[in-house]
């Protein structure tokens, strides 16, 4: 704002014509007339027109004072049609005339009245059409209040610049507190809201209340003795409440006492602040670790919630359940593919036994039948030798027989040492058709996965039958696409 | 577990292991046992949770000026 604008402001064109009716182009005057004035002066003294000499004095009480703040006791109090508020503001020595305008006085947040001290923010005016010195106000507000105001704003910037404020120092609040100390005035309504609230919350604490004037000008001093007593005796899990009801800024001013906001600021202890009601703020709000509106939202803040523990735990106890079931299950499956992987080769095993044993026992049988033929043969000629007149048997004839016997035994012998090595031969061949040799050319096995049985044809299986394929070695688990029974291989 | 584990403890004891049996293969044996403390602790927290008693004090100064811990009553 210039100093002309404000000037236009209080008093608009057409109120000014009849004000400076000689002025002689009817312009406001400027400097360059007062230069003007000064050289054309006949003599060294230097001579002023009123309206020039008001308007200089304006702008100089704009430029040498701007808004300033006044105190004062209210007099001669009236409120024409306009809606203006005019009165004098004195002291017990003088006054000063003063105007609030109706825009300014509709955000009066009391009454005016009478004779009340009040604390004015205006600019200092001279009324150009009387020559009055005049306060121009723009805000009003109730002396002890607004004294406060001043002095709780000026020291909220100043502590503000030193950093009390930021949140790097804030501290954080123990999840579950073993001691709440809470200071506060042992006959106010905060300090049992608090208690009432947190005999609803999880239990893990105590509570412990350090008495303290709340209010009043001991408030401050007692207030550090409780914080000094309350962080001597906590411990690493524990929580300071500093808690008060609502009230006027007076009421609360021992929360913004300079003292006791740095005594907090170095508090060790994690500090919640819970004074005055949700619109006050008080400096041990902004300074404290924790603001909690009320004395009722400080125990939720500094008490968990028994409902939501009990959930917490409930809620990991079945995921407890469900990651230890998940676990065995997957243990289980584990352990079932290792299973089948290791029940394949012993399978190959008996059977190779089986082909061994079957190769054995026909092996055998032949051997058998070969010595009972011989031995029947033995028993006939035997028979015949003796039927043949033993009687006359000369000793030429004795040893023929004995030479024949001889050939006999040896030709059985002979016999069955044929047979012994063709059994051998059997023996290797086995291994030449063993399955698995044939496996190791290439050729696999296909097993009906259902009921195992070997595939010769394939009309044995239908579509999407699971086969087992097994190679020379490992399985190869397959699914039938299709099934072409009409196709002949020729096998060599 | 010990047997006087605070609360506060025992949770976050407890949270630990479920998220670990969650998230790593675990052999076996490690999982039981692991399995098993995790009961017993949900059994401590919830036996501190039942028997939890918050006690109210108010701190006075007698005449002699020895501080004192008194019952709080209403």
């Amino acid at each position: 704002m210039t100093p002309s604008d404000s000037f236009e402001d209080l008093f608009p064109a057409g109120a000014l014509s009849n004000v400076f009716p000689s002025s002689e182009n009817n312009d406001i005057p400027g400097r360059d007339d007062l230069d003007t004035c000064q050289e054309t002066s006949t003599d060294s003294r230097k001579i002023w027109r009123i309206s020039e000499l008001l308007y200089h004095l304006n702008d100089t009480l704009y430029m040498e004072y701007g808004k300033i703040w006044i105190e004062g006791e209210i007099a001669g109090l009236s409120r024409p049609a306009s809606g203006h508020y005019y009165f004098t503001l004195k002291d017990d020595k003088t006054c000063l005339k003063t105007v609030l305008f109706k825009n300014q006085a509709a955000e009066l947040a009391f009454p005016l009245a009478e004779g009340q001290k009040v604390l004015c923010l205006g600019r200092l005016n001279v009324y150009t059409a009387r020559g009055d010195l005049q306060v121009v106000a723009e805000r009003l507000e109730p002396w002890g209040e607004g004294r406060l105001r001043i002095a709780f704003e000026e020291l909220k910037n100043r502590l503000a610049a030193e950093g009390l404020f930021s949140l790097e120092h804030k501290l954080s609040l123990p999840e579950y507190p073993e001691n709440i100390f809470v200071i506060s005035s042992v006959s106010g309504a905060a300090v049992r809201d608090f208690i009432k609230t947190a005999r609803g919350r999880f239990a893990c604490a105590n509570i412990i209340v350090c008495p303290s004037l709340v209010q009043g000008e001991q408030a401050p001093a007692e207030l550090i003795q409780a914080l000094d007593l309350a962080e001597s005796r906590a411990g690493k899990n524990d929580v300071i409440v500093i808690t008060r009801g609502g009230g006027s800024l007076e009421d609360l001013w021992a929360f913004n006492n300079e003292d006791f906001i740095r005594r907090i600021h170095d508090c060790s202890v994690p500090v919640v602040s819970a004074v005055g009601h949700e619109v006050d703020i008080t400096l041990c709000d902004l300074v404290a670790d924790v603001r909690a509106a009320t004395p009722t939202a400080a125990a939720h803040a500094v008490l968990p919630s028994s409902q939501e523990i009990l959930q917490h735990i409930s809620s990991l106890g079945d995921r407890l359940t469900i990651a230890y079931q998940r676990r065995i299950l997957y243990l289980r499956q584990q352990l079932d593919i290792l299973r089948h992987a290791l029940k394949d080769p012993e399978r190959d095993l008996a059977e190779k036994k089986l082909l061994l044993d079957e190769m054995e026992r026909r092996a055998t049988a032949s051997i058998s039948n070969i010595i009972e033929r011989l031995s029947a043969r033995h028993s006939y000629l035997s028979r015949r030798l003796v039927q043949a007149s033993p009687l006359r048997l000369t000793a030429s004839r004795s040893r023929e027989l004995e030479n024949l016997a001889w050939r006999l035994r040896t030709g059985v012998s002979a016999l069955i040492n044929a047979r012994r090595a063709w059994l051998a031969a059997l023996s290797g061949r086995l291994d030449t058709v063993s399955p698995l040799a044939c496996l190791a050319r290439g050729y696999s096995l296909v097993y009906a996965n259902k009921d195992g049985e070997l595939i010769r044809d394939a009309e044995q299986v239908r579509r999407h039958d699971r086969v087992r394929i097994v190679p020379a070695k490992g399985e190869i688990l397959c699914e039938v696409i299709d099934v072409n029974t009409d196709k002949i291989h020729k096998h060599d | 577990m010990k047997k006087n584990m605070k609360f506060d403890a025992a949770l976050k004891e407890l949270e630990r292991i479920v998220t670990q049996l969650e998230s790593q293969d675990m052999p076996l044996e490690k999982a039981m046992s692991s399995f098993e403390e995790a009961v017993k602790l949900t059994k401590h927290c919830n036996r501190l949770l039942d028997e939890a008693e918050q006690k109210i004090k108010l701190l006075t100064e007698t005449s002699g000026g020895r501080l004192e811990e008194k019952d709080w009553t209403d």
